[in-house]
């Protein structure tokens, strides 16, 4: 018998207790990786943020928005290579849902200053060419059950029509990120001339551009804001990674309370398991001592133990992350606008540390008393 | 029968003491879900009651038609008037809802906080607030009052500090609490000088109105809706309220209940593990038992009981954890509707300790039953022979 079917066999030899406490640890495993994917969300992790990409919003709120001018002014800055607007639309695909990420913007220059953003010449001269067009990613159309050439109707909650009734857009094509981590994120895209047009505003919600050198993004900032200091539409301006960090820090609290959960739950089930586990091993001491009758060396009978406690707590380990994995993964398009869950290596990296710890904690007490055992009283025992 | 219940019964609680280690497991581990579950639950029944307890039936809030909040809704100054002097509408006041970047005492970074302007009528119609430091803002004085939770979280806004809103700087006069409702986490100054301040001249985002009675509600709100004038919705207090509160509330508690389950069933295993340990120690013992007469009634009784009476220490001892640690615990968090800092209070209620001890016992329950039947059915000859 090989030394790993050896393990095995003497693992399961008491079935239920080793079946149940594996159980005990997969969901501590599975509620770990979980409750990681949540906070990781919080703490804006898993968005990708560029460092050359910079955006100018409204100094006071986020909310105001920015006379149209100010793009070429922005243009004009040196460093500054492509400039595009988005404004915030505030639509809904369905009555009395919250709004979706709407934006109108000006395709072209757009998909120039996103360049991670993937869409076909085919959908883009569409959407350049129809002023009611619109474009979504696949996880809106998923999730609204829309389709490429349908007229979607959308209901803004900040820009409501005259009538009362629905926007209608064209939906001419889909586009994607070079980033699937990024895809939940991905606003519906229309025509800002078309919002223009029907609603007679002139101002934009915010200007993104991207910059030649990240190491200027600060003296670039610095030359934007300083324009329109003393004006009635003051800017802030900075990089996307930073906006994302301050909205983030704005959610806050939340974050911190899910790691302090997570720390404790997760800490419970071990101590529980480890419990558990640290008990029965010591009722395996005969064994133990059978095995050092047959000629097994102390320090053989001593790595056995600490092995078979590793395959014990490392199985758990990676059944409860693949049952994490799968459930992320099923549960993505259910998940509300925005919401992104997912494992990532910092995760992985996380629980593999705690699962060796683990096995190595349960398995030191057999394996020290294993060293220590006078076979004679050992025997005795049982 | 009955006697033989509760002998044996007492004798396996009696005993749980020298077995304590093993016993411990299923206290502690139903304590932590117990705790994670209240602590949860207790995060989303605060964030409710932040919107739904001051909500007053006699009250009702003007929006414009189709807004889902007040942030994407305004009002003309003629909608107001004429609203304000409809039938049944008592008091009307406007209010100038903005939003302004304070630097948070936990991050030290701008977070949004609410601003709003508002009218001499507003303090009638919510009586419960009030001013416990400091004075009310003097109208036309570039002053405001702050509510206690904004004070709280935010910094520079105690009384007699200055702080720059936009165009004016102002001077804080004053700290209000209003029985934990969301107008604690908002600044509070008044309605023109807000709006030239934000260059909103004559801007105004809801109306509030004190009804002369409830019942009135439906009647006010069709004719509201009939006069080609208006363009607006009215809202109970409380259906307002719920419309705020809703995406967040909703998801804090799905939250729960799958974290809830989730540790619920790894609680179940090692309650499960302890209790046929329990069991299996004690195999000579219950099978001298049966040999002398007991039934397997009794111990089935006995073994369920030792895992309840454990695990219900183990939910009040959750229960208590997470009361002593969370309850009165203040955090502050993004509203979704309001674009802007909501800060709330735990709220660990006896309800929620109640539901902590019923899943307890649940736990219990499963965890007992399995064992108890294993322990029933030994059989007799070959347990004493220890086989």
């Amino acid at each position: 018998m090989t030394t790993l079917g050896f393990l095995f066999k003497s693992m399961f030899r008491r079935k239920l207790l080793v079946t149940l406490s594996m159980l005990s640890l997969i969901t501590a495993f599975l509620l770990f990786v979980l409750l990681r994917s949540v906070a990781v969300m919080f703490s804006g992790v898993t968005a990708d943020v560029s460092e050359v990409r910079m955006q100018t919003a409204s100094k006071y709120a986020m909310i105001l928005l920015l006379p149209y001018g100010y793009g070429q002014d922005i243009a004009a800055v040196e460093g500054v290579l492509n400039v595009t607007h988005a404004s915030w639309f505030g639509g809904a695909f369905r009555e009395g849902d919250d709004s979706a990420m709407t934006f109108a913007v000006d395709p072209l220059s757009y998909f120039e200053v996103y360049d991670g953003y993937e869409i076909s010449d085919e959908h883009l001269n569409a959407f350049v060419e129809l002023r009611t067009a619109a474009v979504a990613p696949e996880s809106i159309l998923k999730k609204y059950d829309l389709e490429v050439g349908q007229k979607v109707p959308v209901t803004s909650s900040i820009f409501p029509t005259v009538s009362g009734e629905p926007w209608t857009f064209d939906l001419v094509g889909t586009y994607s990120s070079e980033n699937k981590a990024e895809e939940a994120y991905l606003p519906f895209l229309f025509h800002y001339e078309y919002l223009k047009e029907a609603t007679g505003i002139s101002d934009v919600g915010w200007y993104i551009f991207t910059i030649a050198d990240p190491e200027q993004a600060a003296e670039i900032a610095q030359t934007i804001d300083s324009q329109y200091e003393n004006s009635a539409d003051a800017t802030k301006t900075m990089t996307e990674s930073q906006a994302f960090r301050n909205w983030f820090s704005q959610i806050g609290d939340i974050s911190l309370m899910m790691n302090g959960i997570i720390a404790a739950v997760f800490f419970t089930m071990l101590l529980l398991t480890a419990n558990t586990m640290i008990h029965s091993y010591r009722q395996r001491i005969p064994d133990l001592a059978v095995l050092k009758t047959l000629g097994f060396s102390d320090g053989k009978v001593a790595r056995l133990m600490l092995f078979e406690s590793l395959i014990f707590s490392v199985t758990s380990a990676a059944v409860g992350i693949g049952i994490a994995a799968f459930a992320l993964s099923t549960a993505g398009p259910f998940l509300p606008t925005g919401f992104v869950l997912s494992i990532t290596p910092s995760t992985l990296l996380w629980g593999g540390c705690i699962a060796i710890g683990l096995g190595v904690v349960i398995g030191l007490v057999p394996a020290f008393s294993a060293n220590r055992l006078v076979i004679v009283n050992a025997l005795h025992a049982r | 029968m009955l006697s033989q219940i509760f002998a044996v019964t007492r004798m396996n609680i009696l005993s749980i003491l020298s077995r304590w280690s093993s016993s411990l497991v299923i206290v502690v581990g139903i304590a932590g879900v117990v705790a994670v579950l209240v602590a949860l639950l207790s995060m989303a029944s605060g964030l409710t009651s932040v919107f739904t307890n001051s909500a007053d039936p006699f009250r009702g809030v003007v929006v414009r038609g189709g807004a889902t909040g007040e942030l994407s809704s305004n009002l003309s100054i003629d909608e107001a008037s004429i609203i304000s002097t409809m039938e049944d509408v008592e008091l009307a006041a406007s209010e100038l809802f903005v939003i302004a970047d304070i630097p948070k005492k936990a991050t030290n970074t701008a977070a949004n906080l609410v601003v709003r302007g508002v009218s001499e009528h507003s303090f009638t119609i919510r009586p419960e607030l009030n001013v416990i430091e400091g004075q009310h803002f003097e109208p036309g004085r570039n002053e405001i009052i702050v509510g206690t939770k904004a004070q709280e979280e935010f910094m520079g806004l105690n009384v007699g500090d200055r702080v720059e809103l936009r165009e004016f700087t102002w001077t804080v006069v004053g700290t209000f609490e209003a029985e934990g409702s969301s107008v604690e986490s908002e600044i509070w100054g008044d309605l023109s000088n807000v709006q030239s301040a934000f260059r909103l001249e004559g801007g105004i985002t809801s109306l509030r109105l004190l009804l002369s009675s409830p019942s009135v509600f439906t009647d006010l709100s069709s004719r509201i809706e009939d006069d080609p004038r208006l363009r607006v919705d009215l809202y109970s207090e409380e259906d307002w309220f719920e419309k705020s509160s809703n995406t967040n509330t909703r998801l804090i508690k799905i939250f729960a209940i799958i974290v809830g389950i989730i540790m619920s069933i790894g609680a179940v295993f090692a309650a499960l593990n302890t209790m046929y340990t329990a069991v299996a120690s004690r195999t000579f013992e219950i099978a001298t038992l049966r040999a002398i007469g007991f039934r397997g009634f009794p111990v089935v009784i006995s073994v369920l009981a030792e895992s309840l009476l454990l695990a219900i220490f183990g939910g009040c001892l959750g229960a208590v954890v997470a009361f002593l640690a969370f309850n009165g615990f203040t955090v502050s968090t993004l509203d979704s509707a309001s674009f802007s800092q909501i800060a709330f209070d735990f709220k660990v209620s006896p309800t929620l300790i109640a539901t902590g001890i019923v899943v307890s016992v649940g736990l219990g329950m499963v965890g007992g039953f399995f064992p108890a039947i294993r322990a029933a059915l030994l059989p007799v000859t070959s347990a004493l022979r220890g086989e």
